[in-house]
């Protein structure tokens, strides 16, 4: 009896010393990040004419990448960012890029390191189009910090939004093209 | 106070003193002019090897000379020096100087001399502890006295100059190193900077004056822009933002008058403010605000009337409000505006308009024709106040023209008397308006009133949905609309398909995103089927239905979580019938028996008796679980069972369906659509 009291008691014990962690995933955060990130960047883009052989190699060679890789595991990142909210802020913010574009390219707006954009040089944009762009960098910034907590919440972890903030920050360094600016260590440099 | 570094001072005057290697500028022409000279005629040379100032201005090899040096009984005088630096911040230089001395009084004076592209002039006088200085700078070339700048003041981030030129005059008086009264005019022409702030030939005229008193100092001054752009930046901080005012003279002057404070605490206050800007704005401030070390209204007047809103709104409103719901407006008419602030409380604030409109760009809403103001005040008798529309609209949501006549006392603003709204082809019926909170950081509008009979179809093709059938009516107990979300206290209620629906608890918030929210608890009561199934296409269903849908979530308009269940009660009267197109999409909807009904002789029959019908949805993570009347043994449900008086009778089952929720809203808008009959590709078992 005694020894029966003595397991349960260890028992007990152990189960309250049981911690459940559950870690950012890192990896699927990074994945979802590149998705949203390609999807504004590539925004307004449009197809460049191909010729008609470029045309019939494209062709098949997605027929080749559709056998070979799943849309399924191609599209889904294992981390929710199909909600309506995250979709239409996506959407806002894919709609916005064509703006703004011009204006990473002439090193006017730079990327930070929490994931926002900053008027980093204002001299590039001609006077009577300065507040135009201090409220494209605003309207971007609400958004895009929307987007950090609506992804968190989507996934059932409010508290994970400093990490995906962290990794969309890298993210929208790493897809961006050369020449574009971008806060690190506290100092601007080009890409 | 100056300090010198001497590597080499000589002095050819009797008596001089032995070089010395580091020392003060004072001392040394204490030096050079001390001993006993009491005849004229003498000569002076001083070279100093390096003088830094304040600030890290470096002058190198600095010779004063003078060729003829009187001393008489009233003192000593110098009438042809010369002041050469080899090299400074402005180049080499050389500066013709004159130096008279009286008991403690001197005065050194300059002739104009040639400097940074135009001439200047200047006179110092020092007597006892004070001083005296008059400078005068005629044509100097910009770009050149911004190197200077930049010397003075590594640390600002200054405009990038690179043209432009500016005549000054400044006369001021010293008390000790203070400046106590001083004033400069002057006028800079054609700028071009680029930087926070910029020019693009841009020519400011200016007037400043400075006097010091036992309080501080008051500044009093007025630029006026007479040509050119200006964008600039004052250092403002709107949340994130720094506001620029984008500033043009288009023929007539921009004029800017003030006057500062500042005290030796360091803080900043506006006392004076007024903008001229013809056709554009006319605004005033008298009072008492902080500017630094941060921004505070304290007391104070305001008052900006505006004949051309469009002009003021992009101007001097836009730029505070970028990223809010009214930072992307059309604005058109005129706006008087007067507001006192005490003791950090709103006093009064009066608006008056005239024939204003404002359209928000991305169409989220508009109000046209808006006459009357709005007067506020802490006052506690009536203060009365009228104002009305000719139109409006939110999102899609079409309103009237409207007036509400104001009374305002204890700094609340409450509606007496309004005309009430139409909304598309009904009335929204106002039965009380108040205004709380107004000049707060959250005022608050809140509206009770009801909704007369709309006719659904208008509502709905606005906002492009399905066509609908029936009429839309309802009560709004109070609805409160603040700065971020809408709330419904108690119950809105809507009539709408012969019966009844409730809204509770209803809660919208971040209203004018990309992504609103909206949250509430819906209940139905007593939909006519018949109207509901004719709306969507759904094939024929005769009797009522109750229900409701908890927790109902929806973001950006979609929902996202809700858990609704919809059956008919059980003391329903009407007959219950359902027709064979209804069955079908009904039995494809619960992935149960629709085969029958294809092939067997019940595909015969127009309709049918059915005892009860009951359909849920609990909408998770986009899937819907649908549930219905009973559960089945097999994991199953019963979604419509026998009954009813006439036969023949019967009933449709559905597996443990999970639909996609927006294969399911597809499908209800091809069916409403009359495209095609509903179909769903479901999962699990299908009855047999």
């Amino acid at each position: 009896m005694k020894s029966r009291v003595m397991v349960c008691m260890l028992a007990c014990a152990l189960a309250a010393c049981v911690t459940v962690n559950v870690y950012f995933p890192t990896s699927a955060a990074e994945r979802a990040a590149d998705i949203i990130v390609k999807e504004v960047y590539d925004a307004g883009e449009g197809d460049k004419p191909l010729s008609g052989v470029a045309r019939a190699l494209r062709g098949a060679l997605l027929v080749v990448l559709d056998t070979l890789v799943p849309a399924a595991a191609a599209q889904q990142p294992d981390v929710n960012i199909a909600t309506p909210a995250i979709t239409a802020l996506r959407a806002a913010m894919a709609a916005r890029h064509a703006q703004l574009k011009p204006h990473y390219g002439s090193g006017a707006i730079g990327m930070q390191a929490d994931g926002l954009i900053a008027l980093r040089d204002p001299k590039p944009v001609a006077l009577d189009a300065r507040n135009l762009v201090k409220k494209l960098v605003a309207d971007e910034n609400r958004d895009r910090n929307r987007l950090y907590a609506e992804i968190a919440q989507a996934n059932g972890h409010p508290e994970w939004e400093p990490d995906i903030r962290r990794t969309f920050a890298a993210a929208w360094v790493e897809n961006a093209p050369g020449g574009w600016w971008y806060q690190s260590g506290g100092n601007w440099s080009q890409k | 106070m100056a300090t010198a570094t001497c590597r080499r001072t000589s002095f050819p005057v009797e008596r001089a003193p032995a070089p010395r290697r580091r020392c003060a500028l004072g001392a040394i022409l204490a030096l050079g002019l001390a001993g006993p000279l009491s005849a004229a005629g003498f000569s002076l040379s001083l070279a100093i090897g390096d003088l830094e100032l304040p600030g890290g201005i470096r002058f190198h090899d600095l010779r004063l000379a003078c060729r003829s040096l009187t001393v008489d009984s009233a003192g000593l005088a110098c009438a042809d020096g010369e002041l050469a630096v080899a090299r400074s911040p402005l180049g080499a230089l050389r500066v013709p100087v004159r130096v008279r001395q009286t008991g403690d009084a001197w005065r050194l004076s300059a002739p104009a001399f040639s400097f940074a592209g135009g001439s200047l002039r200047f006179s110092l006088g020092l007597t006892g502890g004070a001083g005296q200085v008059q400078l005068a700078l005629r044509d100097i070339q910009l770009p050149r006295l911004a190197e200077l700048a930049e010397v003075l003041l590594p640390a600002a981030a200054l405009p990038a100059v690179t043209a432009g030129r500016i005549d000054l005059e400044l006369d001021c008086e010293f008390a000790g190193r203070r400046p106590v009264n001083c004033r400069a005019q002057g006028l800079v022409d054609r700028v071009d900077a680029a930087g926070s702030s910029s020019a693009e030939q841009a020519s400011v005229r200016f007037d400043l004056g400075q006097r010091r008193d036992a309080d501080g100092e008051r500044w009093r001054g007025e630029l006026a822009l007479t040509a050119g752009t200006l964008y600039v930046e004052p250092g403002l901080s709107v949340g994130d933002l720094t506001p620029g005012f984008l500033l043009r003279a288009d023929g007539e002057p921009v004029v800017f008058a003030f006057e500062l404070a500042r005290g030796d605490d360091g803080r900043l206050r506006l006392l004076q403010g007024r903008l001229r800007q013809p056709g554009v704005a006319d605004a005033s401030f008298d009072g008492d605000a902080l500017l630094a070390p941060s921004f505070g209204w304290g007391d104070g007047a305001i008052r900006f009337s505006t004949p051309a809103l469009d002009g003021f709104y992009s101007t001097w409103l836009q730029p505070l409000l970028l990223g809010t719901a009214l930072g992307d407006l059309a604005a058109r008419g005129g706006l008087d505006v007067a507001l006192v602030r005490r003791d950090d409380t709103l006093v009064s604030l009066d608006v008056d308009c005239h024939d204003c409109a404002f359209t928000d760009a991305q169409g989220r809403y508009a109000i046209e024709a808006l006459n009357g103001g709005l007067r506020l005040h802490a006052g506690a008798d009536a203060l009365a106040s009228s104002l009305s529309w000719g139109a409006a609209s939110v999102y899609r949501i079409a309103l009237g023209g409207g007036r509400v006549d104001w009374a305002s006392s204890r700094g609340r603003l409450a509606a007496v008397d309004w005309r009430d709204v139409t909304i598309f082809d009904g009335v929204l019926r106002l039965d009380a308006i108040e205004l709380v909170g107004l000049g707060s950081a959250d005022p608050q509008l809140v509206l009770a009133g009801g909704i007369e009979p709309i006719t659904l179809s208008r509502l709905t093709t606005a906002f492009g949905w399905p066509p609908l059938a029936g009429q839309l009516s309802g009560k709004l107990p109070r609805l409160t609309l603040a700065r971020r979300r809408i709330s419904v206290d108690g119950a809105l209620e809507i009539g709408v398909f012969g019966g009844q629906v409730l809204l509770r608890d209803l809660r919208l918030t971040d209203f004018l995103s990309a992504a609103p929210r909206l949250r509430t608890e819906v209940e139905v009561r007593g939909l006519e089927l018949r109207q509901l199934s004719g709306t969507f296409s759904f094939g024929r269903i005769d009797g009522h239905l109750d229900g409701a849908i908890h927790d109902l979530r929806l973001e950006a308009w979609q929902p996202v979580a809700f858990d609704a269940y919809f059956a008919t009660p059980a003391d329903d009267e009407l007959p219950h019938r359902i027709s064979r197109q209804a069955v079908s999409n009904l039995s494809k909807l619960g992935a149960g028996t629709g085969g029958p009904l294809a092939s067997g002789w019940l595909s015969l029959i127009p309709s049918y008796s059915y005892g009860e019908l009951g359909l849920g949805c609990r909408l998770i993570n986009g899937v819907c679980h649908l549930r219905g009347v009973e559960a089945l043994p097999d994991g199953g449900f019963r979604m419509l069972t026998r009954g009813g008086l006439l036969p023949p009778w019967i009933e449709i089952r559905g597996a443990s369906a999970q639909i996609p929720w927006r294969e399911l809203v597809e499908g209800m808008g091809r069916i409403a659509g009359g495209e095609v009959e509903f179909e769903v590709d479901v999962g699990g078992p299908r009855a047999p």
